[in-house]
């Protein structure tokens, strides 16, 4: 009984080597520099294509890794996650399994401290970026009308439907508000 | 409407209840701290701070009436936008939304009862809190406070849960854990728990705000056996001695719900509040 009462060593917090890791392996300088390249000289409808094919392909290989290390690289608050939902019923893996994930492979990559989390529950996780260096990338390398189609949309839109389809969650994935208009990017995915 | 709700309600979401609005309940699960960033210190977090201001309000009771009743009023004043938990009465029904929304939901020692009663609640089966939402996945982190642990529970669960407390008398607040987050829903009774006592004895308003509803009887079901007026916990309802039956101090009732939910011949119905031009800006 008496060691409840003392604090142990857990980390609460994501393992910062993994944080590394992913940071290195999907650079969003790297990715966006291989995007502009392949625009050159291409027209709106080949641009759009582009983008399409390279950062769904980033965003895909993006959250797999994140979710993979992130199974490597538990911490204690994931460890009480999956007592809660082992205790509580594998349903109400949503919306806290994926949000992880998601955490994970956007706070390796941008500079942000937190993801803000707009909704969390059993039917909705909806998240959102504000402040994103992918977008800003974008503009700063191709310039802000082609920034402003959002060719980055197709990986955070293929990563969280490749995560909810690869963690067996049945979910409608929907990009609810865009930088160039609303001022940042909010996705959400509805519990199918 | 109350002022939780013009701060934290959208009014296209459950009538705009703050509570029941799912923003107020999702968070983060992590943060990235910079390089040299300490952890914040004990007792930073909401809940304690707003005990300790409350605290350095009540130093003041005796010593200095005066400066106690004006520090009231500007706790009051500040509706929240300062170092105060903010919490608000709700009846089971809306507490039953609530565990549905939120997750996870545990059980967990309350922490008044160990304050004013020194009554620990040591497991489970002693728990009468209710933890809500990503906090209580790092519980461990402040094992003074949650001595014995957390059961998780399901929201079937946690509804019978619920119930229970109810039955026995126990008010449902909702309660904030830094600005709008709801963090949990305890069940109450006066004088263990630390929020209605201060609104009750003290007038400290933010921490023990009044329900959006009200309750209200049917004098012909009604039989006079005096159950509303044993669950009342603010004092609300007495027995009318002229009449034989119950009668209910509106502007004194907290919309909790207790005495519909006790009342053998239903005689008792929540009404909503703000449709009682009398009472819709009492909270």
């Amino acid at each position: 009984m008496k060691e409840i009462y003392e604090a142990k060593n857990y980390s609460y917090e994501l393992n910062p080597d993994m944080l590394k890791l992913l940071r290195e392996e999907f650079d969003v300088d790297k990715v966006t520099s291989k995007f502009t390249e392949a625009i050159k000289g291409k027209s709106a409808g080949e641009i759009e294509a582009e983008g399409k094919a390279i950062f769904e392909e980033y965003g895909r290989n993006w959250i797999r890794q994140s979710q993979k290390l992130g199974e490597e690289y538990p911490d204690r608050t994931y460890e009480v996650l999956l007592e809660a939902i082992d205790k509580t019923g594998g349903y109400l893996r949503f919306a806290l399994a994926p949000q992880r994930f998601l955490e994970i492979a956007y706070l390796s990559t941008q500079e942000i401290s937190i993801l803000p989390i707009i909704e969390n529950n059993v039917n909705r996780l909806v998240y959102r970026m504000v402040d994103c260096d992918t977008y800003k990338n974008l503009k700063e390398k191709c310039g802000e009308e082609v920034a402003n189609l959002l060719p980055c949309r197709h990986a955070c839109l293929t990563a969280c439907e490749t995560l909810h389809r690869d963690l067996g969650i049945d979910a409608l994935v929907q990009m609810e508000a865009q930088i160039p208009k609303d001022g940042y990017c909010q996705f959400a995915a509805r519990r199918a | 409407m109350c002022w939780v709700c013009e701060a934290y309600g959208d009014p296209e979401v459950e009538n705009g209840r703050w509570y029941l609005n799912p923003k107020n309940h999702s968070r983060n699960m992590y943060k990235i701290k910079k390089p040299d960033q300490k952890a914040a210190a004990y007792g930073s977090d909401p809940e304690a701070q707003s005990g300790r201001n409350i605290g350095e309000i009540m130093q003041f009771r005796f010593t200095d009436p005066d400066k106690f009743n004006q520090l009231i009023k500007e706790a009051n004043a500040m509706k929240g936008s300062g170092p105060f938990q903010i919490g608000q009465v709700i009846p089971i029904q809306e507490a039953y939304k609530v565990v549905e929304m939120s997750y996870p939901v545990a059980s967990m020692s309350c922490i008044c009862r160990i304050h004013n009663r020194a009554q620990e609640e040591r497991n489970e089966h002693e728990y009468s809190c209710t933890g809500l939402g990503v906090g209580m996945l790092k519980w461990e982190r402040w094992p003074e406070r949650y001595k014995g642990g957390v059961n998780f529970m399901a929201p079937d669960e946690a509804k019978e849960w619920l119930v229970k407390w109810n039955k026995k008398g126990m008010v449902h607040i909702i309660m904030t854990f830094g600005g709008s987050y709801v963090g949990g829903v305890c069940n109450c009774d006066y004088p263990d728990c630390g929020m209605i006592r201060n609104r009750v004895d003290y007038g400290i308003e933010t921490g023990c705000l009044k329900s959006h509803w009200v309750a209200k009887i049917d004098y012909d079901l009604c039989t006079g056996c005096g159950v509303c007026v044993q669950r009342c916990q603010f004092g609300a309802i007495k027995f009318e001695v002229t009449l034989d039956k119950t009668n209910i101090d509106q502007l004194k009732c907290f919309g909790c719900g207790l005495c519909e939910t006790g009342c053998p011949t239903n005689a008792i119905e929540l009404i909503d509040r703000e449709s009682l031009p009398g009472l819709r800006e009492v909270w």
